[in-house]
């Protein structure tokens, strides 16, 4: 893939990832909501059931989800944009690299940037799960966890918020990211009166690939208005699958509107 | 790398004419590019680096053609750009930031882009500033890493797009001396508004005039036409009246002297020699009197 895409891809990452790690935004948004998180998880009963060591590591990265991955996607919402504001734009699209490779370098980086305090939160639960339990396969469990329940979420509302920033004013991107992740993530047609995906084989949360292939006991997952079939090995999968295709719908829309903007 | 612009035609929105019929061949070497705001420079640099496609006629850099995709590629990978506003990431270092464009251009070999990176860096005189975020650089100092940047890769071609706006004396004359250096076997165009740089730098010009070309030919040329149609006035009543273009006004001697192009000196008025602002402005009395002669006339 890196020689498909180029030097551009590799040198974007790169320094992309540097800039996004020096953004004191990027630390104010996801730092307060990483140490709420831990907090709620430390302080849960459902923490000190006998789940398995998967299970265990499986909530944790639910709770990663739910709270820091929206304070995520409001730092990066800016991620395609960015360039243009400062403009760098011209002087980027005069060099031989293509645009779409730049754009997903960039939002690769920013991402690996950002979602680094996640990472060794999941690798320090995987440890301490592994010498609290004895069962050496923890800390493998919570590697699978944040590469198959937090990136892909996190891919999901970054791309979607880096998306919208192209056609619509920083606030009102943040803000529509914010109400968006917890429509799709936590409001239920259970317990509100509008038609959500919470629940369906659509939702970002990474219910389904917790319960169905971590066995974590799901938040909302089977229940949702429609396409909510219950979790199971196959329906994470396909749910897996769901999220990293509307990502990359979403970043394919990103590439042809920043062209449309030059 | 030579350039051919053959009858260049943009068109924005609103049927705003940018570029009208523009023709004009550039040679290897330094070319200042002049005109007044609107006069079409940056319309003209953006359709030469591929950045936006004209509405009609055709731009050929080094044998490629700018508005087919592969010509457009093919010209990228020789040139050198430093656009007007140019705002650099301020979160990497002078060094990062020149690393992260060399990748860009497509300079794999790490160690042919640390060996660029390093040896630019002393040209424009900040190698002891490399490690420093571009956050803290002043005016200058960006403006100097922005022609580094535009120097990666040996371009055969380079844009730079109002270099010196916005510099204090000293940062400008150090560009100067930066950009006098740059010509050679390159093509570097130079579009200023400070005749100043294009007559200490460029031994070319074409200048612009509402998206037409006005003149095209050696700054010396510019400067003669001005020949015998640039004069001062010391005077301690009115100012100069008449068809004339005032260029200066100081005060000198209790009174005023001025300096002014026109073609009726009034009487009382002394020829002295033209300089290019002179030339400049006698150009554009002329121009806006004739246009499409003076275009013709100047091939």
């Amino acid at each position: 893939m890196s020689r498909l895409l180029g030097s551009a891809w590799t040198g974007a990452i790169r320094y992309e990832f540097l800039m996004a790690a020096r953004r004191k935004v990027v630390w104010l948004a996801v730092l307060p909501l990483l140490a709420i998180g831990l907090l709620l998880q430390m302080l849960s009963p459902e923490s000190a059931e006998p789940h398995t060591a998967a299970a265990r590591v499986g909530a944790w990265s639910l709770t990663m989800n739910l709270l820091v991955v929206v304070g995520l996607g409001v730092a990066l919402a800016d991620r395609f944009t960015g360039t243009t504001r400062r403009g760098l734009n011209e002087l980027l699209l005069a060099t031989p690299s293509r645009l779409a490779a730049r754009m997903l370098g960039s939002l690769a980086g920013s991402l690996a940037a950002a979602l680094a305090p996640v990472a060794v939160t999941m690798v320090v639960v995987g440890v301490v799960f592994t010498l609290t339990s004895g069962d050496v396969s923890t800390l493998g469990w919570a590697v699978i966890a944040f590469c198959t329940v937090n990136v892909p979420s996190a891919l999901l509302l970054t791309t979607f918020a880096a998306t919208l920033g192209l056609v619509l004013p920083m606030a009102v991107v943040r803000m529509t990211a914010v109400a968006g992740w917890f429509w799709a993530t936590l409001l239920s047609t259970s317990i509100v009166p509008i038609p959500t995906i919470t629940g369906t084989l659509l939702s970002p949360l990474g219910d389904y690939v917790a319960g169905g292939w971590l066995h974590t006991p799901t938040l909302w997952a089977g229940e949702g208005a429609f396409a909510a079939p219950a979790p199971s090995f196959t329906t994470a999968a396909v749910n897996l699958l769901l999220v990293v295709a509307m990502s990359a719908v979403l970043f394919t829309a990103s590439c042809a509107l920043a062209r449309r903007r030059l | 790398m030579d350039i051919e612009i053959t009858d260049l035609t943009k068109t924005f929105k609103g049927d705003a004419r940018a570029l009208d019929q523009l023709s004009l061949s550039l040679a290897p070497g330094m070319i200042g590019l002049l005109g007044a705001n609107g006069a079409g420079k940056t319309t003209l640099m953006r359709i030469i680096t591929g950045l936006i496609s004209p509405t009609s006629g055709r731009v050929i850099v080094g044998g490629h053609d700018v508005a087919t995709g592969p010509g457009r590629q093919a010209v990228r990978r020789v040139l050198g750009y430093l656009p007007q506003d140019l705002d650099l990431y301020p979160d990497l270092n002078a060094r990062e930031f020149l690393d992260y464009v060399a990748l860009l251009k497509g300079i794999d070999d790490k160690r042919v882009r640390r060996s660029q990176v390093g040896s630019l860096l002393e040209r424009v005189a900040l190698t002891e500033h490399a490690n420093r975020r571009v956050r803290g650089f002043s005016g200058g100092m960006r403006r100097r890493l922005g022609i580094a940047q535009a120097l990666l890769g040996d371009p055969k071609l380079i844009i730079v797009d109002e270099p010196t706006a916005g510099l204090d004396p000293e940062e400008r004359m150090r560009f100067r001396t930066l950009l006098a250096g740059l010509g050679g076997d390159r093509t570097v165009i130079l579009s200023t508004h400070i005749l100043d740089d294009v007559a200490q730098t460029c031994p070319a010009v074409a200048v612009l005039n509402a998206g037409r070309l006005a003149y095209h030919g050696s700054t010396n040329g510019l400067v003669e036409a001005a020949d015998g149609r640039t004069f001062s006035l010391h005077t301690t009543g009115a100012p100069p009246a008449g068809d004339l273009t005032v260029v200066n006004a100081q005060a000198a001697s209790g009174g005023m002297l001025y300096r002014f192009v026109t073609e009726t000196p009034p009487v009382g008025a002394e020829a002295v020699a033209p300089s290019l602002e002179d030339g400049y402005v006698a150009l554009m009395r002329t121009s806006r009197a004739r246009p499409q002669e003076v275009a013709r006339d100047r091939r």
